[in-house]
């Protein structure tokens, strides 16, 4: 057997570092694995996919996971930007694991997610125990207890193995461990799907060939013709927290105008700062720099 | 004390558009990105951003690019010699009446200290001394951010890199001294050298409009917090740029025509560890066991320069 | 037109004067200095309105270039050798942001070790960069190439930067008659450039040369590049038609030399072939029906012509002046693979001319010879270097006094 595990987060969350403890866990178990993350050249907040495959044979497959029997939803945000392509390659047995509050239902219906979904609220456990939204080790807690990888020993071996290897301090590594185990207790065990054959290498899935023609170089050089065109993107994804201006406490001194990274505080005709959340990547300059303290910052997903 | 500001006085003169659009994919609170937006705001549109690889060659990834001006990546090496090719075809064909002289633009090379200090420093220091009419904005977050922070010959004493980690064979972290790009371009005397910090837009943006009025090389050297790099939150990274100043690590100065003016200068100093304990890049310079005799030399580089420079009045 | 005796490097001086460049960064490197020299005498001298930029590296200067050509102006430049390989970031990097220009290469060898005559391991390192490719053969043909390269590079359907191959000394340092066509027919046949895709001003903002992350756009980018030399086939075809009509010279991406009845085939490629000629004709007289194929156009590599022209024949020889290390001739590979799929001639792969090293007497007899016994026994990859008895004697005298402890078998 060879299963696919694909994981989804986002820069800074620690989707490399989770994906690893999980493969590290399945070859001190004596497991054949393979692991390797993949990302662009963005950055803290910017989506990160990472793969684990986990066998009890020799693996040849490499690269990108089409076809997954487990994807790991470590920033359900994500879920609502088809184009970070979360739910592809899934059907009816996949097991989606979303790091959510929700209900397993909810989330399914709300996102229209097939696969089995099950939830666990991550971020609040590793908001409660670490402080920071960093998801590495309570979420390979959760996928080793819900694919049913390995018993909570090896999980927890797995965990301090990588992250000492990571560099992380022994304090932060015994928070970490506790809080892996807590995730592993708090998750259901439903275990992987059993397939003869990955569903993606069938000639059914493959796309129709395609002679590129000749294009006239005006338009076919690496060549933006138009100006701002990164406007078009929206980052809103990125964020953990949203600022949020509360205008009665605002005494429009525009430091927060001046200073966000982004350019994404305008004025409005009363010289009001208005966020455009659309490209706001919640860093939070400026609800640090406030002088009023009039920026709250919002848990996006409560937003 | 702070030297008179001709244009940008108060935070009220700051316009109102934004000639770098938003979407990028650059860090959440990248203090170079934060630079950048202010120095274009002052500049204004009309600009050809030359870039040399870092970071900001994410800013422009097909098909989206954030300038409301133009944009082209050379390589890491050569960004100043792309600027003087746009330069020089522009000005040809200004002359030879082929383009509209209203349709001329700055040329900008955007570059960061890696490359500016390195592998870039050659074309660098070419063009400074052919007089090239351009500015030079150098985003410096003392490594190769790019990369995964590597050292630079930007990097501070004592800092940790991901090539100079602390070790018992080399307890500093970075053992080497961080190299004057500020003072390397004021040897050839263009008309205008400055360093620059995202926390003090006015300040940056007064010397872009001062710097604008003179034909030549300038250079604005800018402080760039680094949250990945350094190991601050994004939210502190203009906080850590204040500190940066207020310790005396990051003076704010200009030299016009090889003449130094520092700019902004505290009225007393913080102590440097007061920056130097929010950055875990400078951890090890605190635990297990502080490092004394270090964290004493690193205040006496600094305390040294402003003695020398109070000395010579700047 | 005039007539007159002109050096390579002269004739691309002129060349470039008659196309009336806009821009032209330098930088020095033997054999190729003497052309931009020429250049920097007429802009300062006021004879042309160029702007001519003495950089600090060929890096530098390949980034100007194409910085330039990228702002709407025409550039031309010149390089040889080492400082041709320490540009080759660039020359990528300016034929992927697809701006046109010419790039003159002065052939010399490359280090290690340092010499200064020619072979062609410096032009092929370039060969794939995205950069079009024409090698020449005579001092006219230097001068027209850069006329026809600019046109080439210009086209609409094509723009690709253009790479014109000199040999050092051969060519850049030999005079020869050359016609200087009339500046204003020139202008006839190239008129100024008038970019419409890359050029930078406050009206038209533009992001150039920007990064594509994701590998779907970084193949069709690439592709498109592919798609556009393949087009400068033909586009050189009907170039090189008004060229010939213009000014009565005729160039193909090949060139034959008695090749109508020929049933043993030479080829070669820039200077050295006009030596192969005359060997061919001295073979000739001696009743031996050999003819030679001139490779002039090595980017777009001229497959159909090469398939046409050299199919068929008893026996064919590759001379390459080039070493592909662990390979052999570079030439010779792609010329044997252009016969995929189709019966090719019995063939043979000669490295001769490294480091500007002579033919020696007899050495085309040799080459005959093999010819036709391998139209009896099949032809060979395994690359056979040109080399003399002679030769060896005189090096081993060298390593006996480079080194003292030198082996007996070795002297």
């Amino acid at each position: 057997m060879l299963w696919h595990i694909r994981f989804h987060g986002r820069g800074g969350e620690g989707v490399k570092l989770a994906c690893r403890i999980v493969t590290r866990a399945g070859f001190i178990a004596g497991m054949t694995v393979q692991d390797s993350p993949l990302y662009g050249a963005e950055r803290r907040g910017a989506p990160v996919v990472a793969f684990a495959r986990i066998a009890d044979e020799p693996i040849l497959e490499r690269g990108y996971i089409e076809c997954p029997d487990a994807v790991v939803v470590m920033d359900a945000s994500l879920l609502r930007h088809a184009d970070a392509g979360v739910l592809s390659g899934i059907d009816a047995q996949t097991v989606v694991l979303v790091n959510s509050p929700g209900q397993p239902q909810e989330v399914a219906r709300s996102f229209g997610i097939v696969g089995h979904v099950v939830t666990l609220d991550v971020s609040s456990l590793a908001l409660d125990v670490l402080g920071k939204h960093v998801l590495s080790a309570p979420v390979a807690g959760f996928v080793a207890r819900v694919c049913r990888l390995v018993p909570r020993e090896t999980l927890a071996t797995a965990v301090r193995t990588e992250l000492v290897a990571a560099g992380i301090p022994p304090a932060a590594v015994a928070r970490n461990l506790a809080l892996a185990e807590r995730a592993f207790a708090a998750a259901p065990s439903v275990g992987l799907p059993v397939r003869r054959e990955n569903r993606c290498a069938s000639s059914t899935a493959a796309e129709s060939p395609f002679v590129v023609p000749h294009l006239p170089p005006r338009v076919a050089a690496p060549t933006i013709g138009a100006p701002a065109t990164s406007a078009l993107r929206t980052l809103e994804g990125w964020r953990v927290y949203r600022p949020v201006i509360e205008r009665n406490r605002c005494t429009r001194c525009l430091i927060c105008f001046a200073l966000c990274p982004e350019g994404a505080i305008a004025l409005d005709g009363q010289n009001y700062p208005v966020v455009d959340y659309a490209h706001c990547k919640g860093c939070l300059v400026c609800a640090t720099e406030c002088p009023p303290g009039a920026i709250d910052q919002v848990r996006e997903d409560a937003a | 004390m702070q030297t008179h500001r001709e244009i940008f006085r108060s935070i009220k003169d700051i316009p109102r558009e934004e000639f770098l659009a938003g979407g990028t994919g650059l860090c959440g609170g990248c203090g170079g990105l934060l630079g950048l937006r202010l120095f274009s705001k002052a500049l204004g549109p009309n600009t050809v951003f030359v870039n040399a690889a870092g970071c900001m060659t994410l800013l422009a990834v097909f098909p989206f690019s954030p300038f409301r001006g133009s944009w082209l990546y050379t390589a890491m090496a050569c960004a100043p010699a792309g600027a003087q090719g746009v330069r020089d075809a522009l000005d040809v064909l200004i002359e030879k009446g082929r383009l509209p002289p209203s349709d001329d633009v700055s040329v900008v090379v955007v570059t960061g200290d890696g490359a500016a200090h390195g592998i870039g420093l050659q074309s660098t220091l070419a063009a400074v001394h052919r007089g090239l009419d351009f500015f030079y904005f150098c985003y410096d977050n003392e490594a190769f951010g790019n990369t995964g922070f590597q050292m630079s010959p930007s990097s501070p004493l004592g800092s940790r890199t991901a090539t100079t980690p602390p070790g018992s064979t080399a307890p500093a972290g970075t053992t080497t001294r961080k190299q004057d790009l500020f003072e390397l371009w004021r040897a050839q005397s263009p008309p205008f050298v400055a360093t620059v910090s995202p926390a003090y837009p006015l300040d940056l943006m007064d010397k872009v409009a001062r710097a604008k009025r003179r034909a030549g090389p300038k250079l604005f050297l800018s402080f760039a917090t680094c949250p990945p790099g350094w190991g601050v939150e994004p939210a502190d990274a203009v906080t850590v740029a204040k500190l940066a100043v207020e310790t005396g690590v990051w003076p704010l100065k200009e030299a016009v025509d090889g003449a130094v003016t520092h700019t902004v200068v505290p009225h007393r100093f913080r102590p440097v560890e007061d920056y130097l304990v929010v950055q875990t890049r400078y951890r090890h310079l605190f635990e297990p066991v502080r490092q004394e005799e270090l964290l004493r030399q690193l205040q006496e580089v600094v305390d040294r320069y402003w003695a020398s420079a109070h000395n010579n009045n700047g | 037109m005039t007539r007159d005796l002109l050096t390579g490097n002269a004739a691309a001086a002129w060349a470039a004067r008659l196309a009336a460049v806009d821009y032209i960064p330098a930088y020095p490197i033997t054999p190729a200095t003497e052309i931009v020299e020429t250049l920097a005498d007429w802009v300062r001298r006021g004879e042309i309105q160029s702007r001519l930029v003495t950089m600090d590296s060929e890096h530098s200067m390949l980034a100007a270039a194409g910085a330039a050509a990228a702002t709407g102006a025409r550039v031309f430049t010149a390089s040889s050798s080492q400082g041709l390989l320490y540009a080759i970031e660039m020359l990528y990097a300016v034929a992927g942001w697809r701006v046109p220009l010419v790039l003159v290469n002065v052939a010399r060898a490359v280090a290690a070790p340092i010499t200064l005559e020619p072979d062609h391991n410096d032009i092929l390192a370039a060969r794939d960069s995205g950069f079009l490719q024409i090698h020449t053969a005579s001092c006219q043909e230097v001068l027209d190439s850069i006329l026809i390269g600019y046109r080439l590079a210009e086209h609409p359907d094509v723009l690709l930067p253009v790479l014109v191959n000199l040999d050092g000394f051969y060519l850049s340092f030999s005079r020869e008659p050359v016609d200087i066509p009339d500046a204003n027919e020139v202008r006839e046949f190239l008129p100024t450039y008038e970019p419409v895709h890359a050029r930078f001003s406050a009206s038209h903002a533009m992001a150039q040369g920007v990064a594509v992350l994701g590998a779907s756009a970084y193949a069709f980018f690439k592709y498109q590049m592919q798609r556009a030399a393949e087009m400068a086939e033909t586009v050189h075809e009907t170039i090189a038609t008004e060229f010939c009509r213009r000014f009565g010279r005729c160039y193909g991406s090949v060139e034959g030399y008695r090749l109508d009845d020929a049933d043993l085939v030479i080829v070669m490629s820039n200077s050295f072939s006009t030596i192969g000629k005359a060997e061919v004709r001295r073979l000739r007289e001696r009743g031996h029906r050999v003819g030679l194929l001139r490779l002039r156009i090595v980017r777009p590599f001229p497959h159909k012509e090469l398939v046409w022209l050299l199919g068929g024949r008893r026996a064919v020889a590759v001379i390459d002046q080039n070493l592909s290390v662990g390979k052999g001739g570079i030439l010779f590979a792609e010329i044997a693979s252009a016969f995929q799929g189709r019966p090719a001639p019995p063939m043979l792969s000669f490295v001769g001319g490294l480091g500007g090293r002579r033919f020696r007497p007899g050495e085309f007899d040799q080459i005959a010879a093999a010819m036709a016994r391998a139209a009896h026994e099949g032809g060979s990859s395994v690359p056979r270097l040109l080399y003399s008895a002679v030769e060896y004697r005189q090096v081993s005298e060298m390593l006996r006094i480079a080194h003292h402890d030198v082996p007996a078998s070795v002297v």
